[in-house]
Formats: structure tokens, C-alpha cells, sequence
């Protein structure tokens, strides 16, 4: 899941917290914490993306100047 | 304006005459692997280059390998600098601890930009990046997308000038040989030159300086808007001490220029005092911006074997740089219309005069609009003066040398092709006027030619008149400008224009780092960069695979001042005339409702 907190700066549960808290709390406290983690990974899976994508499109305008005559 | 003001203009013009047959006789012997002074020092890193890479020197490409071989370099570039953004918290020389950059749609935008040559930057650098995301990600793609451009330049003219051959060079060499013999070198000493006038070069920490006298100021809440209490008072803290932001700002600033990039080391970009601190640097800045790509005129004239075409090239440019920087001149000289005759707008030996808002006292009306004019001619995009603040004239100067596609001078190696893509179209038009097949330095351009020239001329207004179309039409568009009416619309327009164009420069009040403006202005750059090169590259390809054709009698001669008369007409009519509607509903409507008396 490290990989997936790249840059975050959401604030982490504190162990100390976790342990007093009961389960439920602590595993809705450790969602919230993830969630914006998670959006920021899919985020940069997002524009990676698009930017092969891009280039990829670019490839084939390469394709198509060659070929139009 | 003044005398001398107009004495600062003509000198630095001289000097961009000066430099140009040099350093255009150089670099026609770089890439026609002649020898020159670096080739001892450069050589051996050369060849060690190749090896590590294992990238075959004697290898020629076709131009769709060439293409390719630059999209693909392009795209490993740019996903490097999006990660390293999004990982400078992890990354050392970070001694404020910035965290990644965030949102991701700017370092997406980020990213587009520094790899497209833009440099525009919907960020504060020395608030957002690091050290080490300054130095190995935008300070390198400072060489590398100037080195790029060089490589298409050069490319284009192999095209021109080789004979019924397939080829057109190979772009890993021609990287290698823009980075190493035209920009590294200069890049070094223009730094340590710079360094000697008082632009910083250091790692440390930013400083914090006890303030002699405390200031009060407008606390800011955490949504960076400003505080206010229950009765809408402002809420005020006391300021004592000040940041002093520094960093490696010298050796990015030298490339900055040198490379055409714009991108400044800090928010202020080259009015701040550490990046442009006097007369003399302001003046090194400007000449850097013009010297490769003025010297590249006579580098199509050497390496075609017309060095008479280059300078009828190079004359046109210059004939644009001043009709720019004339206007922009008068325009920012007049000051503004609506102040009550008792405010002195006159210059004096106290004050400059004219419209000196956003303006910098110490460089004056003169040296801004020089400025602003040469940043736009190029594809620079650094600014010393803010021209959101120009009058609607002199903002409109900028924003119409974009819209020609920076081919005034232009940018390192983006000028050159662009203007030659003009020359394409200007011999075919001249063709049509005589009724014979239009001939270009010996090559007929034909049908082929000139559908890829047009794909170029409208892959341009295309990108633009439809992202501000729609950010004129929506609220995430027209919620971002900071003045209503056609003040607004000119920053809207200005930002698809600098993005396409691969500037940089922006007109400041317009909130641009937004969801929609962070990515559609990536794109706007994207497609502004590649969607232009690789046409651009076919017609280089189908030029080289051409027989020469000995001029006649019914040849267009390219080496008179007809041609280049004809080339200043074909760029302003396709250009200009393409965004007339636009300028139309920005600065001109702006210009003339000012002159009515009404404000926004």
C-alpha cells in the first residue's frame, strides 16, 4: 500500500490513537486516511495514462502524414 | 519614448546582428560534423555518450524514425519529471521539505510544459519545487526540449539542402551535438556570468531576515483565501521577519534563456532581483533569447548554400521584431488614457512615465517592452515586467507575436522551422501568382508539401480557438479570470495562445491552476509542440528525397527583398488574419472601450 501513498500528505493514523479506539472506528479512521491516497495513486495512474496515450496518438499521426498522398 | 530607450533597442539589435553569421557559421560546422574550438573537450564526452547508450553515430535515419525516435524520447522525459514532482519528498537537496506537488493535474501540466519548451508554470517555484526537481527536472528539460528543437531545425534543413536521399540525420546525434557543443558551453559561462552580476547559485536553506519594521498583513485561512472575523473585518497578523528564497537559481536562469525556455526559478520570474539583478543581465537575457535562433538564419543560408536566402530570413524577422516592439513601445509610453490630467505621465529625469504599472522601475518602459516583445518573438516566455498590466495595445503586441507562431526569431530551433514552413507556403503562393511550379532552393514543392504545411498552419488556431471557445462558454473557464468584459477574454485567450505557441508567459491574472486549465493547457501544449514537428518533419523527409532543379528564368528568387517582402505578407495574412476575430473581442474591443472612458 506504500506504493500507493506517493507524495501524500494525509495525515496517518497515530498508533497510539488506533490502539484505544474500537475496531470499527479504527478501520473507518484507517479508510479515510487511505481514501485520499488511494485518489492521488489513480490519479497519477490517470495521467500516465493520457500521456501515453498522447504520444501513442502522435505515433500514429507519424503513421499518417507518411501515408497520405 | 525616448531617445534612449530607442538607443537600448538598436543596440541590442546590433548585437543580435553581430553574433549571427558567427555563431551560425558554428553551428552549420557542428551538425555538418566539421571541426570546431570545443571538439577537443566535446569529442571524447561525445563518443562516451554513444557507447553508454550504444547508440550507432553513423546510423541515418528516415524522418518517420526520426519522428518516432524524438516522440519516444519525449515521452520517457516527461513521465520522469511527472514522477519526480510527485516524489521530491522522498528525493535529497529538498532543504524546505516541500512535499510532492500537488494536485496531479499540475504536475501533468508541469510536466507538458517543460517537455514541450513551454515553461509555462501555473506554480510558484520557489514555494513548490525542490532543489533537485529544479536542477535534474526542469533545468534539464531545458536543454533537452531546446536541444530538440535545434535537432528539428536542423533536420529541416538537411531536407532542404540534401539530394534524392532518404534520410535526414539522426536525431540521438543531433541531441547530443545541440546539448554539447550549442548549449552546455554557453550555458557554463552565461552562468558564471550571471553569478557576477549578483544572480545567486547556492543549496542553502531559504534565509529569514528580521524586518527593521514589522509589517501588518491580511492573515490567510487555509483555503488560501483571505481571513476575515464575524463583523467581515480583516484579520491582521504581524509580520517580522522575511523569507529570503535562493537556491541554484544561476545556472537555470542562463539556460532559461539560452534555451528559449522562460521558465523562471522564482514566481517573479525575471524581474525578480536575484534572476535579473542589473542593466547588464537584463541585456544578457534578452541577447541570449535571440542568438541561436538568429544565428540559425545563417546556418540555413550556409548549410544550403545560400547564405543570401538566410539574411533575406533573417531581415524579415527583424523587419517583425521592430514593427512589435515599436508598437509595444508607444503604446506603453502613452500610459494610460484615463488618468486626470494632473497625474504626470510625462518621462522626466525623476520617473519614467507611461504606463509603468507591473512594470519594474529599474528596467522602465524601454527594457520591458524590449522585453516582453523579445520573450514572444522566441518561444521564451520569461517576462521582467507583468503583461497583464500592458495597455490593451501594448498586451496585444505579445499576444500577436505568438499568434504568428513565434517565427521572429523565434524559439531555439522552433523559430526556424516554423518560418520555413511560412517559406513553403510563401514560394508556393508566389507559384500560383507566376502559374509555374513553385521551386524552393532547387527543390519543387508540391502537393505533398504543402497539405503537410497546412496541417501545420491550422493544427495551431485549431488548438486554440476551440480551448477558448469552450473556457469562454463555461464556468470552470470564466470563473478563473480576474476581470470581466474583454480584459478577461484576452487572459483566457492569451493562455491557449502561449500554451500552443510553447511560450510561457501568461497573463497573470488568471487563475490557471485549476482542473481544467492544467490539462487542457497540457494538451494545448502537447498538440502545439508535436502536431507541428512531425509535419514538419514529413515535409523535411519528402524535400531530401527530391532531385535538384537548377533555377531558370521563371525561379522565384529567394535572396531579394521581394521575397523577403513576400514572406512578411504570407506571415501576417496567415497569421494574424487567422486571430483577427479573436484580437477583435480582447484588445482592440479593450483598446477602444478605454479610449471611451469605460473600465472593467
Amino acid at each position: 500500500m506504500s506504493a500507493l501513498c506517493w507524495g501524500s500528505k494525509a495525515p496517518r493514523v497515530a498508533n497510539a490513537d488506533a490502539e484505544r479506539l474500537p475496531n470499527e472506528l479504527r478501520q473507518i479512521k484507517q479508510l479515510c486516511s487511505l481514501a485520499p491516497s488511494m485518489e492521488e495513486a489513480l490519479q497519477d495512474v490517470l495521467f500516465t495514462a493520457i500521456t501515453i496515450a498522447f504520444f501513442l496518438l502522435s505515433l500514429a499521426y507519424v503513421r499518417f502524414c507518411d501515408r497520405v498522398r | 519614448m525616448t531617445t534612449n530607450g530607442w538607443l537600448q533597442i538598436a543596440i541590442f539589435l546590433a548585437l543580435i546582428f553581430l553574433v549571427t553569421k558567427p555563431f551560425g557559421i558554428f553551428m552549420a560546422r557542428v551538425f555538418n560534423r566539421e571541426r570546431t574550438f570545443l571538439d577537443p573537450l566535446m569529442r571524447p564526452l561525445e563518443r562516451l555518450i554513444y557507447r553508454l547508450t550504444g547508440v550507432d553515430e553513423k546510423h541515418e535515419m528516415r524522418w518517420t524514425e526520426y519522428a518516432a525516435s524524438m516522440l519516444l524520447f519525449s515521452l520517457v522525459s516527461m513521465l520522469l519529471l511527472y514522477f519526480l514532482q510527485r516524489f521530491q519528498a522522498h528525493l535529497p537537496f529538498n532543504p524546505q521539505k516541500f512535499a510532492g506537488v500537488t494536485p496531479e493535474h499540475l504536475a501533468f501540466n508541469t510536466a507538458a510544459s517543460f517537455t514541450t519548451n513551454t515553461n509555462w508554470q501555473a506554480y510558484s517555484g520557489e514555494t513548490t519545487m525542490s532543489y533537485f526537481t529544479q536542477m535534474a527536472g526542469l533545468a534539464y528539460h531545458n536543454f533537452a526540449s531546446a536541444a530538440l528543437g535545434i535537432a528539428m531545425a536542423i533536420a529541416f534543413i538537411r531536407g532542404i539542402a540534401r539530394r534524392q536521399m532518404q534520410t535526414i540525420g539522426n536525431f540521438w546525434v543531433d541531441m547530443v551535438r545541440a546539448s554539447l557543443w550549442v548549449l552546455l558551453p554557453f550555458a557554463v559561462v552565461g552562468a558564471l556570468v550571471l553569478v557576477s552580476q549578483g544572480v545567486v547559485q547556492n543549496l542553502r536553506p531559504y534565509d529569514s531576515a528580521k524586518l527593521l519594521e514589522s509589517q501588518q498583513v491580511q492573515h490567510v485561512n487555509a483555503d488560501g483565501k483571505p481571513a476575515v472575523d464575524a463583523s467581515g473585518k480583516p484579520v491582521m497578523d504581524t509580520v517580522t521577519t522575511q523569507t529570503i528564497a535562493q537556491g541554484p537559481v544561476a545556472s537555470q536562469e542562463i539556460i532559461k534563456e539560452w534555451g528559449t525556455n522562460g521558465g523562471g526559478f522564482f514566481n517573479a520570474n525575471s524581474s525578480h532581483p536575484f534572476e535579473n539583478p542589473t542593466p547588464l543581465s537584463n541585456l544578457i537575457e534578452l541577447f541570449c533569447i535571440f542568438a541561436v535562433s538568429a544565428g540559425l538564419t545563417y546556418t540555413l543560408g550556409r548549410m544550403t548554400n545560400s547564405p543570401a536566402h538566410g539574411w533575406a530570413v533573417w531581415s524579415a524577422m527583424a523587419i517583425l521584431f521592430l514593427c512589435g516592439v515599436t508598437v509595444a513601445y508607444w503604446a506603453e509610453a502613452r500610459g494610460n488614457p484615463l488618468y486626470p490630467a494632473a497625474v504626470n505621465q510625462q518621462n522626466t529625469t525623476l520617473q519614467a512615465g507611461g504606463n509603468m504599472e507591473g512594470k519594474e522601475v529599474r528596467f522602465g518602459i524601454a527594457n520591458s517592452v524590449l522585453f516582453a516583445t523579445v520573450t514572444t518573438d522566441a518561444s521564451c516566455g520569461a517576462i521582467n515586467s507583468w503583461h497583464d498590466s500592458f495597455t490593451p495595445l501594448g498586451g496585444m503586441v505579445p499576444l500577436v507575436n505568438m499568434m504568428l507562431s513565434e517565427v521572429i526569431f523565434g524559439g531555439v530551433g522552433a523559430g526556424m522551422y516554423g518560418i520555413l514552413i511560412y517559406v513553403v507556403l510563401a514560394v508556393f503562393i508566389a507559384g500560383l501568382m507566376v502559374g509555374r511550379t513553385p521551386e524552393y532552393l532547387g527543390k519543387k514543392i508540391e502537393a505533398y508539401d504543402v497539405k503537410m504545411a497546412m496541417l501545420v498552419a491550422l493544427i495551431f488556431p485549431l488548438v486554440i480557438l476551440i480551448f477558448t471557445g469552450i473556457s469562454v462558454v463555461h464556468g470552470f473557464g470564466t470563473s478563473s479570470i480576474s476581470n470581466p468584459g474583454p480584459h478577461g477574454f484576452s487572459q483566457m485567450l492569451y493562455a491557449y495562445v502561449s500554451g500552443a505557441a510553447n511560450n510561457g508567459s501568461a497573463f497573470g491574472g488568471l487563475a490557471a491552476s485549476t482542473p481544467w486549465y492544467d490539462t487542457s493547457i497540457g494538451f494545448d501544449m502537447l498538440l502545439g509542440r508535436f502536431f507541428m514537428i512531425i509535419p514538419m518533419l514529413a515535409i523535411a523527409g519528402n524535400l531530401a528525397q527530391k532531385k535538384y532543379v537548377p533555377p531558370s528564368l521563371g525561379t522565384f528568387p529567394v535572396t531579394t527583398p521581394l521575397f523577403t517582402v513576400l514572406l512578411i505578407g504570407t506571415i501576417i495574412i496567415l497569421g494574424a488574419l487567422t486571430f483577427f476575430p479573436a484580437l477583435s473581442l480582447g484588445p482592440i474591443l479593450e483598446h477602444l472601450l478605454l479610449n471611451a472612458g469605460k473600465v472593467f
